[in-house]
């Protein structure tokens, strides 16, 4: 009987994959563990294997298609069998899309880590669901260059109708003369100008103009694979999040000690590879149990809370950025979560992750003090609920009782989703974060 | 109701017997020198030579049907073939005593009649005159391809192939065919020879024939009417309607000695003792004899009896009898024609009805072999001489099949013609059917109706804008009146009729004042028959006439249903324009009379094709489309609320016009200006949607535009499409019940015609889908303006401030489709 290779399960998050390449052509004797094809999520590349013995029949898809995971991709068997069946039907396809997030559901509620608790939040800020907008509003806008998301539907079902693109014609600001001459048709107007009492100048029209000077490109590439995914997965963070960003630093003087003595090897030769980010992180570790809201993630209307820590870190690869994840970091020794940390990040580089390597995360650091950045705001990697960077050391002056002293300090920066986390509870978690870093003797003794 | 004759209850309650004569059966008896004195040894051979034609012509047709072959010639044939194998005598022995004047109408089974007729036509025409009908038939086309052949004898002989080919050209659905194809079997005939339309109604033919007898009594036109129909036939209403329209006791009473009686028409059944597989004698019918349904509708009963139709000459016999008692006003007749067919109803018919001794026997009996024995034993013909005629007629029905299904002297129209569209309708404009003096009583300024009408308000406002007292207004109905009356002293063919025409003037009043006008045969009383009463009207303007009908609601179309649906639309196309239609029916739309008198069934004309339908709501409109629907050919089916009858003119400040005047067919017109919305109406809701109109001015600063349709086919969308525009909103309504309302097909070529203008969705508020209930309950029946505002609100447009009182919602939408309701 034909068998059918299955696009694999990647992670609880994957919907579908990208065939990259058949290593196997139509009619090709395959043995049982051979590869495939390589297909890409959007966190790794990674091989299918042949389940058995025998001919590659047929395959179903062409390189650089995107197939929702479960869905047959090829068909071993014998020669001249019929595997029609196993032909997977665009119906079927997108069935098993609904099929997989079904199951990731459920899988999600199997396997979830011992909660503390689940609460519900109440759907307060759903917005009106609107009908749409009537083809005469619609061409109306199109003509006067209205962006309908500045219209508010005022017709049945919040549908937009005609007096409702007419109130934001009317209620916009008027073009300047020169911006009248520089309108060409096709150009929109844009809803804000620029010009004095909000007027509409011409530099607004060619700033907005969907034409865009060719002349000044040099190179022109799409925007696919992993630098799509984080560009899907960036905007899709920021428009579906209420992210705020919490500025503070830590006393690093004892950061820095530790790590001088790590390096001259005193104690142990081993610890020479703990960097002053293994340090910091290992400080999280040790404070996000008593921040359990930061250590959790928003699905739907519901947060839920998590015991074990799964620590994802931002990995600069040629690639792009990846993220892997520690799981269980709660349970590392200082010496192994360094290890871990390198080992997982050499993966990234090297392209040799694992898909579960990637995925699962609670909780993610991102460290760019070693460009020499003072501050800024980490995109929160949905669901989580809060990320943290970690900036360079800078000294900081401090006044003590009788003078004022330059201690260095760490520069951290604590994402939150608002939705879920109050600025009090993150600022919480920084402070105890701040005393964890300046006492961190302390902390890996303990 | 004539106050001439007296109901008198002492003769009404004597007692005494009611006696019926004796109705003879098969009386005729053979007597060959009497015949030959009669109809010439010549005639004696073409009757013989006329039914082997028809044999062999049905013969051909069974066999392509049958095997796909005629004679080893392929042809597959996709249409019906209703038979008339063994029939052959009883059209050829009718048609004998025929002259071209004399129409027959028939059913589905009736080629071997329209060859019988016009092969006896053809006999009685002269040469000059028959080659002048078939060059003028159709330009000479059917003319053109029989010619080709150059192996007629004679002109007759031309002409035989001229009827043989365009009959056969018609049933393969040939452009050369006598209707280019559109009527086929079923309905093909050849009126310049007498043989006016066959129906594929069962029946059908019953009460147009009795128009079609009305026609040429009323209009003193020469000759008689035959209703060919089966024994299958017996049953229909509508035939027991014809015989009662066509028997009414006013002909002889009330119309005048002057009028020559009753309508002369034969009520001819074809008794195969089969409709269809059902046995009429024994099994479907009670009757028995057929010939005794003569007895139970008039004294004459209806000089009934059954003719032995396997005897030629006993029914040509039976025939010149008939015609003369029609000649002295003394019909209508019934015959029992007695016949068989061999062949099944159908092709698809494998007699599984009858047994084969049945039909053995009847072939023994055969009436061609029965009549050529005859011939034989009389020294007419020798048996060489039979078989001499066989195949000179296997010869002629061969020569014009192979003509008939070749594709290139014979072809189709092409499957992307439009041509039917020209046909639908004739769109002809005739002052007066025919150029005579109308027979009328008084001068039209003597009519009293006519002088009060005179001192009417043509318009309903005075000066200061109040509204003249209903007394002083000139009304809906008055309109009507003018545009009626009008027309009836022009055209001298126009008659109008239906229940309570006369006397009373309508249950409307609208003909009021025409009784004084119009003698009997012009305007009279019908039978509460509304099947003949249209289907009447259908054979009186087919056969040259203007008619006039009426059904008194709406709520009675059910009963003239194949009357319109089937005879009154179709007759202008299935006969590819050779037949006019120049018929008015007039229909009111009723209220407060309960769930069986207040529906608007427009929807349901509009759905048939080959209707024009028409729903003034305003004086100006009645009059001017009215005289519009009179001076067409066309059917018109023209609808009158029973809500506006006295409404007076409050649109046009002139006022109705005295002169005469016509309303552009298909356009709409506004009956009030705005910009915000359109509310497009039919019929008596004008003056809801007015009504919501000055609400929305009022209470919300809406400017609503108000459209009155008009009609319902043709339809111009012009002007709604322009307002919409304007608007973008547009609402329609009438008191037809939603489901199925016309309003929604406007609805839906609004959406099509001017999606992009749309700001919301063509919203319709008709009636609810509910019966009609009483009079005091209406109101939540019919729409009101609180359903117009409150559908604008809901679907439209918010109206600020606004409250709702009745639920106009999608969710109510979708929950009262859910329910059925």
């Amino acid at each position: 009987m034909a068998t059918a290779i299955l696009m694999p399960v990647q992670g609880n998050t994957v919907e579908s994959c990208l065939l990259l390449e058949w290593k196997k052509k139509k009619g090709d004797k395959v043995s049982k563990g051979d590869i495939i094809c390589e297909v890409e999520t959007d966190k790794a590349v990674f091989e299918v294997e042949a389940p058995e013995d025998g001919i590659l029949l047929d395959m179903f898809f062409e390189e650089g298609d995107d197939i929702p995971v479960l869905t047959n991709i090829a068909v071993i068997g014998n020669e001249g069998e019929d595997y029609e069946d196993l032909r997977p039907t665009s119906e079927s396809a997108s069935e098993e899309v609904e099929q997989v997030e079904k199951e990731v559901e459920e899988k999600k509620e199997e396997t979830k880590e011992p909660e503390i608790k689940e609460i519900n939040i109440t759907d307060s800020s759903k917005s009106r669901e609107s009908v749409g907008v009537s083809p005469r509003a619609k061409r109306l806008a199109e003509q006067k260059g209205i962006d309908l998301s500045n219209a508010t539907g005022s017709g049945p079902m919040g549908r937009i109708i005609e007096r409702d693109i007419q109130n934001v014609i009317n209620s916009s600001e008027p073009l300047t003369p020169a911006a009248k001459e520089t309108m060409t048709s096709g150009d929109s107007i844009p809803t804000e100008g620029s010009g004095i009492g909000g007027r509409i100048t011409s530099r607004d029209i060619l700033l907005s103009s969907k034409k865009i000077l060719k002349e000044n490109v040099i190179k022109e590439e799409p925007i696919k694979g992993i630098r799509k995914i984080i560009s899907d997965r960036m905007l899709e963070s920021l428009q579906n999040s209420a992210q705020l960003t919490l500025n503070s630093s830590a006393d690093a003087s004892a950061l820095l000690t530790l790590r001088e003595t790590f390096k001259n090897g005193t104690l142990d030769s081993s610890f020479g590879k703990v960097n002053i980010n293994d340090l910091i992180m290992y400080a999280v570790i040790k404070v996000l149990p008593n921040h359990p809201i930061i250590n959790s993630l928003m699905l739907g209307n519901k947060i839920q809370y998590y015991e074990n820590i799964h620590l994802g870190f931002a990995v600069d690869t040629p690639r792009g950025l990846m993220v892997p994840t520690i799981k269980n970091a709660q349970n590392y020794s200082l010496i192994n979560f360094s290890n871990e940390l390198k080992r997982l990040a050499n993966a990234c580089r090297e392209n040799k992750i694992q898909v579960e390597e990637l995925s699962g995360g609670t909780f993610t650091v991102t460290n760019l003090g070693s460009f020499g950045i003072d501050n800024f705001t980490p995109v929160i990697n949905l669901p989580q609920t809060a990320i943290l960077g970690v900036s360079r050391i800078n000294l900081k002056p401090i006044q003590t009782d009788s003078e004022i002293k330059f201690v260095p300090h760490v520069g951290l920066s604590l994402t939150i989703n608002h939705q879920v986390i109050d600025g009090v509870a993150g600022a919480k978690f920084l402070q105890d974060l701040a005393i964890a870093i300046k006492e961190i003797n302390l902390l890996i003794a303990i | 109701m004539p106050k001439s004759i007296l109901i008198d209850p002492k003769k009404i309650r004597k007692p005494g017997v009611l006696k019926f004569k004796d109705i003879q059966l098969n009386q005729y008896k053979s007597d060959f020198k009497k015949e030959v004195k009669k109809h010439g040894k010549e005639k004696l051979k073409q009757v013989l030579i006329d039914m082997l034609l028809i044999r062999e012509f049905e013969t051909a047709l069974n066999r392509i049907k049958r095997e796909g072959a005629y004679l080893g010639i392929e042809y597959n044939h996709k249409g019906p073939a209703h038979l008339s194998i063994g029939q052959e005598a009883a059209a050829v022995g009718q048609a004998l005593m025929l002259d071209k004047e004399d129409f027959i109408f028939g059913s589905h089974r009736s080629h071997g009649e329209i060859l019988a007729k016009s092969f006896s036509a053809i006999a009685k025409t002269k040469d000059d005159k028959l080659l002048e009908i078939m060059k003028n038939y159709m330009n000479g086309t059917v003319l053109n391809i029989v010619e080709k052949s150059d192996n007629q004898k004679n002109t007759k002989d031309l002409a035989y192939d001229f009827i043989i080919y365009g009959v056969m050209a018609e049933i393969f659905a040939k452009v050369t065919g006598f209707h280019k194809g559109l009527g086929g079997s079923m309905h093909v005939f050849f009126a310049p020879f007498g043989s006016m339309p066959n129906n594929a109604i069962v029946g059908g033919s019953a009460d147009i024939a009795t128009g079609a007898a009305l026609y040429k009594r009323i209009n003193k036109k020469p000759g008689i009417v035959i209703s060919n129909i089966g024994d299958g036939a017996s049953a229909c209403g509508p035939t027991w309607e014809a015989l009662a329209l066509a028997s009414m006791d006013q002909y002889r009473t009330l119309w005048g000695e002057e009028n020559n009686g009753a309508p002369p028409i034969i009520f001819n059944y074809f008794n195969n003792f089969y409709g269809m597989g059902g046995q009429t004698l024994g099994e479907t019918m009670g009757f028995g004899m057929l010939a005794r349904i003569g007895a139970g509708v008039n004294e004459d009963q209806l000089h009934a009896e059954r003719v032995d139709g396997y005897n030629p000459l006993a029914v040509a016999d039976a025939i010149e009898r008939k015609k003369k008692i029609l000649e002295k006003g003394k019909g209508p007749v019934l015959l029992d024609t007695i016949t068989y067919r061999y062949s099944g109803h159908s092709p698809s018919d494998a007699s599984s009805y009858r047994t084969k001794e049945e039909m053995e026997l009847w072939e023994k009996n055969d009436a061609i072999i029965e009549y050529s024995n005859y011939l034989i034993k009389n020294k007419l013909i020798t048996k060489a001489q039979l078989e001499e005629y066989k195949d000179e007629v296997q010869e002629k029905i061969k020569d014009n099949f192979i003509k008939a299904i070749d594709m290139d002297l014979s072809p189709r129209e092409d499957f992307n013609s439009e041509y039917i569209s020209t046909v639908m309708f004739s769109n002809q404009k005739v002052e007066k059917m025919e150029d005579r003096k109308p027979d009328v009583l008084i001068p039209l300024k003597e009519n009293p109706r006519v002088k009060s009408l005179a001192k009417k308000e043509r318009y309903a406002f005075d000066k200061n804008g109040k509204q003249f007292s209903k007394n002083k207004l000139f009304v809906l109905r008055d309109a009507l009146f003018e545009a009626l009356i009008h027309r009836a002293y022009i055209d001298p063919t126009m008659v109008l009729y239906g229940e309570e025409n006369r006397d009373w003037g309508g249950a409307f009043a609208v003909y009021r004042g025409l009784t004084e006008s119009l003698p009997y045969h012009r305007l009279f009383n019908s039978p509460i028959a509304e099947g003949a009463i249209v289907g009447s009207g259908v054979g009186y303007a087919l056969s040259g006439g203007r008619s006039v009908v009426e059904l008194m609601y709406s709520d009675f179309l059910g009963r003239a249903g194949d009357e319109v649906f089937n005879q009154m639309a179709k007759w202008q196309a299935m006969s590819a324009g050779i037949l006019k239609m120049p018929l008015v029916l007039r229909i009111s739309t009723g209220n407060k009379y309960g769930a069986q008198h207040s529906q608007d069934w427009s929807a349901m004309v509009a759905h048939i094709p080959g209707l024009k339908v028409m729903f003034p709501a305003t004086p100006y409109d009645a009059k001017g489309m009215m005289n519009l629907a009179l001076s067409m050919t066309d059917p018109v089916v023209f609808f009158e609320s029973q809500k506006l009858y006295d409404v007076g003119e409050m649109f046009e400040e002139d006022g109705v016009p005295r002169d005469y005047y016509e309303i552009e067919e298909g356009e709409p017109v506004i009956r009030r200006k705005g910009k915000d919305i359109t509310i497009v109406t039919i019929g008596a809701t004008l003056y809801v949607a007015l009504d919501a109109a000055n609400v929305l001015k009022e209470k919300y600063n809406i400017e609503t535009e108000v459209i009155d349709a008009r009609f319902i086919n043709p339809l111009n969308y012009d002007l709604i499409i322009e307002s919409l525009k304007k608007t973008g909103k547009i609402v329609l309504t009438s008191d037809t019940v939603e489901r199925g309302s016309f309003l929604n097909t406007m609805a839906a070529q609004i959406s099509q015609l001017a999606f992009d203008e749309l700001d919301g969705p063509p919203v319709v508020v008709g009636a609810r889908n509910w019966i009609t209930p009483g009079a005091e309950l209406e109101d939540m029946f019919f729409p009101q303006q609180e359903w117009i505002i409150d559908a604008i609100h809901e679907r439209l447009l918010p109206l600020t401030g606004h409250q709702v009182t009745t639920n106009q919602t999608i969710g109510e939408l979708l929950y009262k489709n859910k329910r059925g309701v």
